[in-house]
Parts: structure tokens; C-alpha cells; sequence
């Protein structure tokens, strides 16, 4: 649906050359949520402007349904523009228009009926829940109720595509969650993709089915929530899941292991899905003879799927341990032995 | 001595109102052609802008450097200077015609600096928002700049008003008259205290009536 090919862009601030986005490739397929993360200045804020031509790449390719956006006229942008809603940080709202006029924004822009225009804003005020407020100004309004008139707003030209520019970022907790709700929800009832961008793992794992993970400009893991979870490549993304869950012990813990008489295996355990049903602990003990103790655990939901991750201390033979730790590997686990002497 | 001055007051009474009248007009005619002048040069100093929606380096850096140009020179010397041009105008350069040519001249850039500055506070994301929904160029400028400008835009408005009154005083020099000309020839010359503080009073009272009106407007206009 969204075709990302090469995508460089390049800017020129005071002639020093900014290389924002470097040969970016990605692909969000129709109806999935998509999450760019990345900390400020990754380029994430540029990528996303380039897929509705915000900002025109300096290389490379944006297709959207196969066609390439450099190849329409100003006239032909524009209209597919409008199949692309974009929402923002800063809510981005007329200040001098009521509710119901800035949600008539797109409507009046394309030069809609009057009635249509009525219906269509009332419709979309009852999806957002602001029906009551459509005579009120935005000043009147707190922050999660700007960023719902935005969304209709920008879910007023039946769009396909919705762009959300760290859309949560100047929110509460509280609204944060509300907000991605309805996000969620326009996602699975009106089939619209959605392409996010935010620093904050939490959106990521809360309503992403895919994610990229950005740094200095390039994307340097892209793949499905629960695999970049269960299985992060780069030094980042083990940083951004550490804002959620941590998974390292505490350095004075990992010193009375190392003093202990036995100190044993330090095995972290990650699990998704099924496998959190299975009594693995009791299996190692009676099928090895060990003796498992567990020192952290986690369980959390990555969207729809549970995800989990255990870390314990096994004690016993040193050959039951590796046929413990073999047992557990087959098990579709991922099984990693925590080295904690060094 | 009050008597004295309410006798001077209705002695004096038709020059008043026959001064008041020839600042209204001059005021009135001059403010509307700089507006739209002014108005007109201040989008295009915006919207020239690096990085706005027609960005244009070499029109904004001329722009800037006349409306710089024309902003230096004091009311009174640009009035005797541009006198060629006034009258390549308006065929005149005496008289109520001969005065509005370089109040405009003169109200005109002060204006589209001012009106410049106003329509720079619209928040530039409000403008990405409208060309991510599909807006024209025509659209941003009247459904985002000049709508969510319009409360400093009065503003400005009222500041350029107020100077023009100002210098409206100064074209008693041009034989068009007004207030100005009354305090100088009766007040000063012919040395009539009472003709002055009418005319300084009147003069006030302008100011404070266009201040108030324009304050009101921007204060009705602003929502937040």
C-alpha cells in the first residue's frame, strides 16, 4: 500500500548539509498499524512527511497504491493528499474556527454540500465523542479533546492512510491511552492504515502490529512488534524495550549470585502467545532434577499477544542443567544463558 | 479664563469642524488604499518566506530592502521628495489629492511590516495541516493566514491608523489642512492658546477613539 524505496532526504541550514533520512526502505502493508521509532532527531518527523510529500525525498521512491507521488502534477498531489489524513503533535487546529468548523475543515476545502457537510461532521463527532462540544472554540478544549477533534478532522475526507506525527507525545498518560484506543478502534472498524511516529515504546507495543526502529536517519530494524521484542538486534531497540520492561538484574543481585556456593545457570526466558500456558519450571524439576528459582519475572501484552520474560537460577548437575537448558530451547522459548561472572 | 476659551471655542467653531472633516478624509482614503497595499505587500513578505509556500528569495530580499528604503525617510522630507511622482499620480501635488499620494507612500510600507508581522504568529503547523488535507496555496492564505491572523492584523491596523493621523498633521504643508495645519497657522502664528489645546484635545480624541475601536475589534475576534 505505502512503498518506501531508497528514500534519502537532504537539507541545507546555513550550508551545513543535514542528511535527515538515509536510503530508507520500508513497505506498510493495507489495514496494519505501523510504528516508526526513534529518539528526537532520528529523522522519523521528515520520513513520515515524505509519505504524503510534506517534505519531498531527495532520493528514492514514495509510492502509495503503486503510484509514484513524484510523478503527479500539484493538482494530482492535492487529491491524493486528501486520502491521506495526518495528525500532529501540536494538534495543529484553526484557533479561530469552532469544533464543528474544523472538523469541516477538508469537507469545505473539497467544496462538499452543506448537508453533506452537516451529516458527515455530526458523524464523525459521535466517533470521536465530542458531539456536545461542537460549538466551542479549541482554546475551551484540553489536549485530549484537540487531538480527537484532529482526528476527525483529518478522518473527514474518508482517508485511507493516516499519518500520526507523535500525535500522544504532548499528552498524559491517561489521554495517551484513550487516544490510542480510538486510534485502534478507527483502525479495525474502517479498515484505515495507520503510519505513526513516536519516541515512546509504549504506543509501539500498545497498538503497532509492525515496527522500524530509526537512528541517525536510517531505519536499522523493521520487522513485526513481537519478533523486535522477543529477539531486538541493535543496541537501540534493546534500549527502547528496556523503557518498558527491564530485563537486566540489579548489578548487587548479580554480586550475591557470583558469591553464592553454587551459583548455578542464569537463564533468561522470553515467551509469546501459548507458551505461557506451559508449567515449564515444574518440568525442570521433575524431568532434571533441578532446582529453578526465579528472579524476575514480566508479563506483558504486545497488542493482542501475551509476551513474557522470566529469568531464574537453575542448581544441579552440570550435565541436567544442559539438558535442561535443551529441553527449554526446543520448546520454541527463547532461551538465553545470562553470563553473569564478567 | 474658561470663558475665554469656550468664546474663543465657538469662534472658532466652523474651523474645526472644516479641520476635522479634511483629517477624516485624508485619514479615511488614505488608510484604505495602504491597507490594501500594505496587506498585499505583507502576504507577499510572509509567503516569500525560505520554506513557506512561495518561498522566493530574490522577490522577498527586494521587497524587504524597499520597504526598508521608504521606511527611513521622515514624513516630512518624503513628502517633498516623492513631489514628481505625486504628481505624475494625481496631477496635483497641493491640496487633499496632493496629501493622500504620500500619506500612502509613506503608511504603506509601515503597514506591510506591521501586517507582516501579524500573519508571521500563525503557526506554521496549522499550514502544514491544511496542505497535508489538500489545500491550495489561495486556500492557506485566506482560510489559515489572514482568518487566524485577523485579531493582530487589526492590531496593526489600528497602530498604522494612528500614525497616520500623525502624519496627516504634517500636510497642512501641502495646503490640504486638517488639524495640524489649524494648530500651526492659528496656534502657533497667530499665537491663539485656545486653538491649540482644541486642537491637541481633538487631536487626542482621535487616537483614543481609533485605539478603542481597534482594541475592541481584536479582542472580539480573538477565541482564546
Amino acid at each position: 500500500m505505502i512503498q518506501l524505496k531508497n528514500v534519502s532526504k537532504v537539507f541545507y541550514q546555513n550550508k551545513h548539509k543535514i542528511e535527515a533520512v538515509k536510503n530508507v526502505t520500508l513497505e506498510v502493508q493495507q489495514g496494519e498499524i505501523f510504528g516508526i521509532i526513534g529518539f528526537s532527531g532520528a529523522g522519523k518527523s521528515t520520513l513520515i512527511r515524505c509519505i504524503n510529500f510534506l517534505e519531498r525525498p531527495t532520493e528514492g521512491t514514495v509510492s502509495i497504491n503503486g503510484v509514484d507521488l513524484a510523478s503527479l502534477k500539484e493538482g494530482q498531489l492535492r487529491k491524493t493528499r486528501r486520502k491521506i489524513g495526518m495528525i500532529f503533535q501540536t494538534f495543529n487546529l484553526l484557533s479561530s474556527n469552532t469544533v464543528f468548523d474544523n472538523v469541516a475543515t477538508p469537507l469545505r476545502l473539497a467544496g462538499a454540500p452543506r448537508n453533506e457537510i452537516n451529516r458527515k461532521v455530526g458523524e464523525l463527532l459521535e466517533i470521536v465523542g465530542l458531539k456536545e462540544k461542537e460549538a466551542m472554540y479549541p482554546s475551551q478544549l484540553s489536549g485530549g479533546q484537540k487531538q480527537r477533534v484532529a482526528i476527525a478532522r483529518a478522518l473527514a475526507s474518508d482517508p485511507e492512510i493516516l499519518l500520526c506525527d507523535e500525535a500522544t507525545s504532548a499528552l498524559d498518560p491517561q489521554t495517551t491511552e484513550s487516544i490510542l484506543e480510538l486510534l485502534l478502534e478507527i483502525n479495525r472498524k474502517y479498515h484505515i492504515t495507520i503510519v505513526l511516529i513516536t519516541h515512546e515504546m509504549h504506543v509501539i507495543k500498545k497498538i503497532c502490529d509492525r515496527v522500524a526502529v530509526m537512528e541517525n536517519g536510517k531505519v536499522v530494524e523493521q520487522g513485526k512488534v513481537l519478533d523486535v521484542f522477543s529477539r531486538p538486534q541493535q543496541a537501540i531497540t534493546k534500549n527502547f524495550i528496556k523503557t518498558i520492561f527491564d530485563v537486566n538484574l540489579p548489578e548487587s543481585l548479580l554480586a550475591q549470585i557470583k558469591q553464592h556456593d553454587d551459583p548455578g545457570q542464569l537463564l533468561r526466558i522470553s515467551f509469546a502467545g501459548d507458551h505461557v500456558a506451559e508449567p515449564i519450571l515444574a518440568e525442570l524439576a521433575v524431568k532434571f532434577a533441578l532446582r529453578p528459582n526465579i528472579m524476575y519475572g514480566n508479563i506483558t501484552q504486545i497488542k493482542d499477544t501475551t509476551f513474557g520474560t522470566l529469568v531464574i537460577r537453575v542448581t544441579g548437575e552440570p550435565a541436567a542443567i544442559q539438558a535442561g537448558i535443551d529441553y527449554l530451547s526446543g520448546l520454541e522459548l527463547q532461551i538465553e544463558v545470562i553470563d553473569y561472572a564478567g | 479664563m474658561l470663558g475665554n476659551f469656550f468664546d474663543s471655542f465657538a469662534e472658532f467653531w466652523d474651523l474645526y469642524v472644516q479641520s476635522m472633516r479634511e483629517t477624516g478624509i485624508m485619514v479615511v482614503y488614505s488608510l484604505v488604499i495602504s491597507a490594501a497595499i500594505g496587506l498585499l505587500l505583507g502576504i507577499v513578505l510572509v509567503v516569500t518566506r525560505p520554506g513557506h509556500i512561495y518561498a522566493n528569495p530574490i522577490v522577498y530580499q527586494v521587497m524587504n530592502i524597499i520597504i526598508n528604503v521608504l521606511r527611513s525617510l521622515p514624513f516630512i522630507i518624503l513628502m517633498v521628495a516623492i513631489i514628481p511622482f505625486t504628481k505624475w499620480v494625481v496631477g496635483t501635488t497641493i491640496g487633499v489629492k496632493g496629501a493622500i499620494v504620500p500619506l500612502v507612500v509613506y503608511t504603506a510600507p509601515y503597514l506591510a511590516r506591521l501586517l507582516e508581522s501579524a500573519l508571521l504568529e500563525v503557526d506554521r503547523g496549522v499550514i502544514e495541516a491544511f496542505q497535508s488535507m489538500g489545500a491550495t496555496h489561495r486556500q492557506i492564505i485566506t482560510r489559515v493566514l489572514l482568518r487566524e491572523a485577523r485579531p493582530s492584523l487589526v492590531l496593526g491596523l489600528t497602530i498604522g491608523t494612528i500614525s497616520l493621523v500623525g502624519a496627516s498633521a504634517m500636510a497642512g504643508v501641502v495646503g490640504a489642512g486638517g488639524l495640524g495645519d489649524v494648530a500651526i497657522r492659528y496656534g502657533y502664528q497667530r499665537w491663539e492658546p485656545n486653538v491649540m489645546i482644541t486642537c491637541v484635545l481633538l487631536l487626542i480624541l482621535w487616537v483614543q477613539i481609533v485605539q478603542s475601536l481597534g482594541t475592541a475589534i481584536a479582542k472580539r475576534l480573538r477565541k482564546r
